[in-house]
C-alpha cells in the first residue's frame, strides 16, 4: 500500500540475459509439474502484463513494476502449498494476487518472483445465512458477494476501492476502509476461520475449522493466529498465501437485488421503500465532530462517510467538463462540512424513527441535509442546508451559484428525465455508498490516478485533526503545481463498528505519465508520514512496509523489530515476498533517499489550530 | 524449578514474599508497570517462572497447574485512568475489578460489557483479555471485544502497546490531539493484542488496556421469553439479532435462571416453579435521543418474533423486570450465582453456532446420566457472540463444596469435554485443569511455540494450561 518505502530493485549484474531465460525454464518446469504447462506463463509479453502497475509511477519513477520470473495459475490449495514449497527448494520467492489492484501485487525484484495468479480459485464455497458468514475463495470479488448474499437479507463489507476487489484478499492481506464500515465493520475484523499456506508451505487452518471443520471462528485455542498475519495493514503476501476465508456477513434490510437504470457512465439507482440517502451539512469541523459522534451513538446509519466536494462532485459527474461546471458553484464547493449517510429500515415505522433521530441530531446543530425526504420535508431541509452553504459563501456567491445549479439541473433532467430530478442527487450517493460502485471516478479521472495519505483508524476527533493538518502539507504541493488543486481538503474516510474507530485519509490526484508529479507524491506521502509523527495522529495508511515501520517503529513500541521476528520465525528462508511488508534486508535506494532530503529541506508549514477553510 | 532459599527468592524477584496460597512459589506485588517490568527483568533467565495474578480469589484459570512459579500480583494497579464518554472508551489497569467499575461508569452516562453477572472482585481486564463472553452480542463485532488496546510487559523486559495506543505520542500526547486508543489493530502488520488474548500470561503480562463501553440506556427494558424447548428460543434469538432489536440477549435452562434470580436461598423452590423450562433473556432500550419510540420500535420486534415462534414473553419473578434488570446490569450480589445452587461449581465452555447448541445441550444431558450426575445439578447457559454468528455454551456442574464433590464433577466435566470436542465442540481458550482431547494441534502448538520463543525466549511466564512453551 505504500509507496515510500518500497524498494524498488534492480537486476543482478552478474547474471547474463541467457542464465536468466535458463532459470526462467528450469523453474517454469516445476511450476508445470504442479499446475499443468497451460497455466504457466514466461512469455514476457504476458509476464508484462502484471507489471503495468497502478502507482508503479511513484515507486519506481516509471509506470511498471518489476517483470515477475514466471507466473503461475493454482487450481487449488494443495498446488499452491507446492508451488511455494518449490520457491523454498529453489531460493526464490512467491507472491500471491487475487483481483491485483495495485503496485502491492507485483513483483519489485526483477526475474526472482513466482507469482501466483489465483484468478482460478473463485468459488463461493459456503453461506452459512442463518450464521451470517461465508467462506469464499481469493478471487471472489465483493460484488458477487453482495449479489449472491443480497437475497438471503444479507449484505457483505466493500472496501472504498470498488466492488471488484476480492474479498480474501481484503480481509486477510490488505487494509479494508470502506463506505459501510459504521454498520459492517473493516475487512480484517470481520475475518474468522482461515486456510493458509505458510511460507514454507505448510496449510494451516486456523480456529475451529481447524478443530471441527465449522468455519464460524479464527480464534483459538489461546492466542489468535489473525494476530500474527493480519494486524492493521495485512501482510501482502509476505506471510503465505490465504487460499480460503470466512468473512462475516451483515443484515441487510432491503430487496434482493437493486434497481439501476440508464447504463455506464448515466445509471442511477432506484432508492429501495424505507431506505433514505442523505447529504447532511453543518458549519465547520466542530460541527462534523459532533455530527459523527452524535450519528454513531444515536446507531441509525447503515452508511456513513466524509466526502469531500471534489469527490463527491467527480463522483456525480461523468466527465472532467462537467465536474468544472459542478465544482465551479460556490454552493457545491463550498459544501466541505457534510457526511453522507444512508439509513436502511425494515418498516416505514423504523425509516420514520431514524430519520427523525438525525433530523433532531442536525436541528440541534442548525445544520440541513439534501436527502430523498418527499415532499415538503424534503425542500425544508434541503432550505436548511442551503443556509447552512449560504451563511458560509456570503450572498454574493449565492447568488453567482443559480447560474451554475440551474445548468446542472437541466442537464441532469436531460440525463434522466424531470420526474427524477429530485432523486439523483441521493441516487448517486445511495450507488456510490452502497455498492461503492461510482466512488473510484471521482478521483481517476482528473489527473488519471491518485494516492492517498494520513489516514489512521483512531477516534473521529483525532482522524478530524489528520485531515487538517494532512491538507497543509497536501497545499504545498498543489501550490507547487505538481498535483491536482481540490482544494487541498480533500478528505475521504468513515466510520467503523458503531463509531468505534474512524479514519479520514488525504486523497491527491495527479498525472502518472508527469515525472515531477510521481516525485511529488512520493515526497507528499513522507512528508504526510513525518506530520503524522508530529501531530499524533496515529500510524497513517503508508505505515506499510520496511522503510515506514522503520521510520513509525522508534515511535510506537518498537513494533518493527517484532515484526521483523515474526518474519524470521515463520518465514527463515525468506520466500515470501516481504516487499511490502517486512524484508531482511532491506536499505533504502537513491530515489528514496533523495526525496526524503526534498522533504527535509522544504517543509510544509503546519498550524494545528488553524481555522477551518 | 529448582528449590531456593527465601534469602535467593528475595535475591532474584525483588519484593517476593512467601505468600500463603499453597499453589504457588510465593508471590510479589507489582504497584507500578515499571514494577512488572523490574520483575520480569530480573526473574528472566533466573530460572524462576512468573504467573499474573490480577485480582482476588478464587482463580478460576491463571497458569492452572503450575505451582512452582511466582505469582505476580497485579491487583494493586488498581487504578481507572480514563473514562471518556465521548468515544464510549475507558482505560484501566489489571486490578480494576467489576464492581468498582459500574458507578464510574454510570456517573459518565455508559456502562461496561459485562460478562453474565461476573464475580465482584473479578479483574475486569483479565476477563476480556480471556475472552470472557458478554451478555450484549449486538455489539461485539469482534471476538476481541470490548478489549482495543492493551500495554504488555513481554517476557524480555519490553513493553508492547498496541493498537492505535502505540504512538506516535505518548498517552497524553494523544488525549491532547483527540486520540483516546480507539484503534484495535496493529501498529503495522500485525494484530499484536490478538497474541495475549486467552494466554494466561504465557506471552506477557498486560498492564492495562482501552476498553469500549457502551452508551447508558436511558430506557431499558428486561424480557423472558419462556418455552418447554430450547429451539424456539434459539429461532426468536436469531431473529431478534437480526432486527438489531436486543441488547442483553442468553438463553438459560430453568436451574440456572433460577440461580441467577434467586439471591437468597430459601426464595429458590418459588422462584424455581415460575420459570419455564427453557428461557430467552432479553432487553430492549432506547438511547438519548428518542428514547422511548425507539425502545418501543424494539419492544414490538421482540413481541412479534416471540409470537411468531410459538413461545410466551412471561414476567420474570420476582421483583418483576427492573429487579431482573438490576441483576443483570451489575456483578453478581451475595453468594456468587454460579455456587448458588450446591455451595461450588465447575465450568465447562466452548464455542459453537447456536443452530448446534441444542445438540450440546442433549449430549450434556446424556452424559451426565452415564455419569450418574444428579441431573438437577446441571445448568446450562448460552450466550449468543458476535451478534449471533456464534455462541459460548456453557455447562455449569454444581457440587457441594468437599473434595469428593469437586473432584466427581471434574470427572464429569472430563468427559463431557471430550465427548462435545469430538462432536465440533470448539475450545477457544482452555479449560481450568480439564483436559481437553486434541485441543492443541500441531499447527496450533507450532503457532504457539513460535509466538512464545518470539516475546518470551527464556520462558519467564508460565505456560498456562495450553502449556505454552512448557517442558512436555
Ligand atoms: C483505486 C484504489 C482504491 C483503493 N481504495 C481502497 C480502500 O478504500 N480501502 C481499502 O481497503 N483498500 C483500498 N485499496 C487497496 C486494495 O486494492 C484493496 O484493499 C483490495 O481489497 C484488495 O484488492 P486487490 O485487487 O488489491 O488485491 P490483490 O492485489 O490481489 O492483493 C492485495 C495484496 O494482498 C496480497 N494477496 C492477495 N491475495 C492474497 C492471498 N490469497 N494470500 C496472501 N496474500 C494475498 C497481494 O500480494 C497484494 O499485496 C484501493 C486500491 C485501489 C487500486
Amino acid at each position: 500500500m505504500s509507496i515510500v518505502g518500497v524498494n524498488d530493485k534492480q537486476a543482478d549484474p552478474n547474471v547474463t540475459d541467457a542464465e536468466r531465460d535458463e532459470r526462467r525454464a528450469e523453474v517454469a518446469a516445476g511450476l508445470s509439474r504442479v499446475v499443468g504447462a497451460r497455466w504457466v506463463a514466461t512469455d514476457p509479453a504476458v509476464l508484462d502484463t502484471y507489471t503495468w502497475q497502478y502507482t508503479a509511477e511513484a515507486i519506481t519513477g516509471s509506470n511498471w513494476m518489476q517483470r515477475p520470473l514466471a507466473v503461475a495459475m493454482p487450481a487449488d490449495t494443495d498446488e499452491v502449498a507446492a508451488i511455494v514449497r518449490l520457491c523454498n527448494t529453489e531460493g526464490i520467492q512467491f507472491k500471491a494476487i487475487s483481483t491485483g489492484f495495485g503496485a502491492w501485487g507485483a513483483a519489485t525484484e526483477p526475474d526472482r518472483v513466482v507469482l501466483l495468479d489465483l484468478r482460478r480459485m473463485n468459488r463461493i464455497l459456503e453461506v452459512d445465512a442463518k450464521n451470517m458468514y461465508a467462506v469464499v475463495e481469493p478471487y471472489v470479488t465483493a460484488n458477487q458477494l453482495q449479489v449472491e448474499v443480497l437475497p438471503h437479507g444479507l449484505n457483505t463489507h466493500v472496501a472504498g476501492c470498488g466492488a471488484q476487489h476480492s474479498v480474501l484478499a481484503s480481509a486477510t492481506s490488505v487494509m479494508g476502509q470502506g463506505w459501510d464500515g459504521v454498520s459492517m465493520g473493516f475487512s480484517g475484523r470481520n475475518l474468522l476461520a482461515v486456510e493458509w499456506v505458510t511460507p514454507e508451505g505448510e496449510i494451516v487452518r486456523s480456529g475451529s475449522v481447524d478443530a471441527s471443520g465449522e468455519w464460524f471462528s479464527g480464534d483459538g485455542p489461546g492466542p489468535s493466529m489473525r494476530g500474527i498475519f493480519r494486524g492493521y495493514a495485512g501482510a501482502f503476501s509476505g506471510l503465505g498465501v490465504f487460499t480460503k476465508a470466512a468473512v462475516k456477513l451483515y443484515p441487510w434490510a432491503g430487496p434482493g437485488h437493486l434497481e439501476v437504470t440508464g447504463s455506464n457512465p448515466d445509471y442511477m439507482a432506484t432508492i429501495p421503500e424505507h431506505h433514505v440517502a442523505a447529504v447532511c451539512v453543518v458549519d465547520g469541523w466542530d460541527q462534523m465532530a459532533e455530527l459523527g459522534y452524535r450519528v454513531a451513538d444515536a446507531e441509525i446509519a447503515t452508511f456513513m462517510s466524509r466526502n469531500a466536494p471534489s469527490l463527491m462532485s467527480g463522483v456525480l459527474t461523468a466527465d472532467n467538463n462537467t465536474f468544472a461546471d459542478l465544482y465551479g458553484v460556490p454552493l457545491f464547493h463550498e459544501m466541505l462540512y457534510a457526511l453522507v449517510i444512508v439509513i436502511t429500515a425494515e418498516s416505514a415505522e423504523e425509516r420514520d424513527l431514524k430519520v427523525d433521530m438525525l433530523k433532531a441530531i442536525l436541528s440541534d446543530l442548525g445544520g440541513g441535509m439534501l436527502a430523498n425526504l418527499g415532499g415538503p420535508e424534503e425542500v425544508r431541509w434541503l432550505m436548511r442546508a442551503v443556509r447552512v452553504l449560504a451563511r458560509r459563501i456570503g450572498p454574493g456567491d449565492l447568488i453567482r451559484s443559480v447560474p451554475g445549479a440551474v445548468r446542472m439541473l437541466v442537464r441532469d433532467a436531460r440525463r434522466f428525465g424531470l420526474g427524477r430530478l429530485s432523486e439523483y442527487l441521493p441516487s448517486f450517493m445511495y450507488m456510490a455508498t452502497v455498492t461503492s460502485g461510482l466512488n473510484i471516478r471521482g478521483v481517476f479521472r482528473f489527473g488519471g490516478t491518485f494516492w492517498t495519505a494520513m489516514g489512521s483508524l483512531v477516534s473521529w476527533d483525532n482522524a478530524i485533526h489528520g485531515a487538517k493538518v494532512g491538507a497543509q502539507v497536501k497545499r504545498k504541493y498543489i501550490d507547487k503545481g505538481v498535483i491536482f488543486d481540490d482544494g487541498a481538503d480533500n478528505a475521504w474516510g468513515g466510520f467503523y463498528e458503531g463509531g468505534t474507530y474512524a479514519h479520514l485519509e488525504e486523497l491527491a490526484c495527479y498525472d502518472p505519465t508527469d515525472k515531477d508529479a510521481a516525485d511529488a507524491v512520493f515526497e507528499y506521502v513522507f512528508e504526510t508520514n513525518l506530520v503524522s509523527i508530529e501531530h499524533h495522529t496515529g500510524l497513517p495508511i503508508n505505515a506499510v512496509g520496511p522503510a515506514n515501520s522503520a521510520l513509525f517503529g522508534p515511535h510506537c513500541s518498537s513494533y518493527d523489530t517484532w515484526q521483523d521476528r515474526i518474519k524470521a520465525s515463520f518465514d527463515p528462508h525468506n520466500t515470501a515476498d516481504g516487499s511490502f511488508y517486512v524484508e531482511p534486508d532491506f536499505t533504502p535506494n537513491e530515489r528514496m533517499v533523495a526525496g526524503a532530503e526534498n522533504v527535509t529541506s522544504d517543509r510544509a508549514p503546519i498550524d494545528p489550530n488553524a481555522p477551518d477553510l | 524449578m529448582t528449590p531456593r532459599s527465601k534469602e535467593q527468592m528475595r535475591e532474584l524477584v525483588p519484593g517476593w514474599e512467601p505468600g500463603e496460597d499453597p499453589d504457588s512459589c510465593g508471590v510479589v506485588h507489582a504497584r507500578t508497570a515499571e514494577d512488572v517490568v523490574e520483575i520480569v527483568t530480573k526473574a528472566r533467565g533466573s530460572g524462576v517462572r512468573l504467573r499474573a495474578r490480577s485480582s482476588a480469589a478464587p482463580h478460576s484459570t491463571v497458569g492452572a497447574g503450575d505451582t512452582e512459579a511466582v505469582v505476580v500480583d497485579l491487583s494493586e494497579l488498581r487504578a481507572i485512568q480514563r473514562i471518556d464518554r465521548r468515544n464510549r472508551v475507558l482505560l484501566i489497569e489489571p486490578g480494576v475489578t467489576f464492581d468498582k467499575l459500574v458507578v464510574p461508569l454510570a456517573a459518565a452516562g455508559l456502562q461496561a460489557a459485562l460478562p453474565l453477572c461476573p464475580r465482584p472482585g473479578k479483574s475486569a481486564l483479565a476477563a476480556w483479555l480471556d475472552r470472557e463472553a458478554t451478555i450484549v452480542p449486538r455489539r461485539q463485532w469482534d471476538i476481541s471485544d470490548p478489549l482495543l488496546c492493551v500495554d504488555a510487559v513481554l517476557g524480555t523486559g519490553d513493553r508492547l502497546r498496541t493498537g492505535s495506543a502505540a504512538g506516535p505520542g505518548t498517552l497524553e500526547e494523544q488525549w491532547a490531539a483527540g486520540e483516546a486508543q480507539k484503534g484495535p489493530m496493529g501498529p503495522g502488520h500485525a494484530d499484536w493484542m490478538r497474541l495475549f488474548e486467552a494466554a494466561e500470561g504465557a506471552m506477557g503480562m498486560v498492564v492495562w488496556a482501552s476498553v469500549k463501553a457502551e452508551v447508558l440506556p436511558s430506557i431499558e427494558t428486561a424480557w423472558v421469553a419462556g418455552a418447554d424447548t430450547l429451539a424456539p428460543l434459539v429461532e426468536i434469538t436469531y431473529r431478534v439479532l437480526r432486527r438489531n432489536a436486543v441488547d442483553i440477549c442468553f438463553l438459560v435452562d430453568r436451574p440456572t435462571l433460577t440461580d441467577l434470580l434467586a439471591v437468597d436461598a430459601d426464595r429458590r423452590p418459588s422462584v424455581e416453579r415460575s420459570v419455564s423450562a427453557w428461557n430467552l433473556v432479553m432487553s430492549t432500550a432506547g438511547l438519548e435521543i428518542l428514547a422511548q419510540r425507539r425502545h418501543d420500535l424494539s419492544v414490538d420486534i421482540v413481541r412479534t418474533e416471540v409470537r411468531a415462534a410459538g413461545a410466551r414473553l412471561v414476567d420474570p419473578p420476582p421483583g418483576g423486570r427492573d429487579r431482573l434488570l438490576h441483576i443483570l446490569r451489575r456483578p453478581s450480589e451475595g453468594m456468587y450465582w454460579r455456587d448458588r445452587r450446591a455451595g461450588a461449581h465447575r465450568r465447562l465452555y466452548f464455542q459453537t453456532t447456536l443452530d448446534r447448541a441444542g445438540q450440546f445441550v442433549d449430549l450434556a444431558h446424556a452424559t451426565v446420566a452415564d455419569e450418574g450426575f444428579d441431573r438437577s445439578c446441571l445448568g446450562v447457559y448460552v450466550q449468543p457472540q458476535l451478534a449471533g454468528r456464534q455462541c459460548t455454551v456453557e455447562f455449569l456442574l454444581c457440587h457441594a463444596l468437599d473434595e469428593e464433590a469437586a473432584s466427581r464433577a471434574r470427572s464429569v466435566a472430563t468427559a463431557l469435554a471430550g465427548r462435545a470436542a469430538a462432536v465440533g465442540a470448539f475450545f477457544s481458550r482452555p479449560l481450568p485443569d480439564v483436559p481437553v482431547p486434541g485441543l492443541v494441534t500441531d499447527a496450533t502448538g507450532d503457532f504457539l511455540t513460535r509466538v512464545k520463543a518470539m516475546f518470551d525466549p527464556q520462558c519467564v511466564f508460565s505456560p498456562g494450561a495450553l502449556g505454552i512453551g512448557g517442558t512436555d
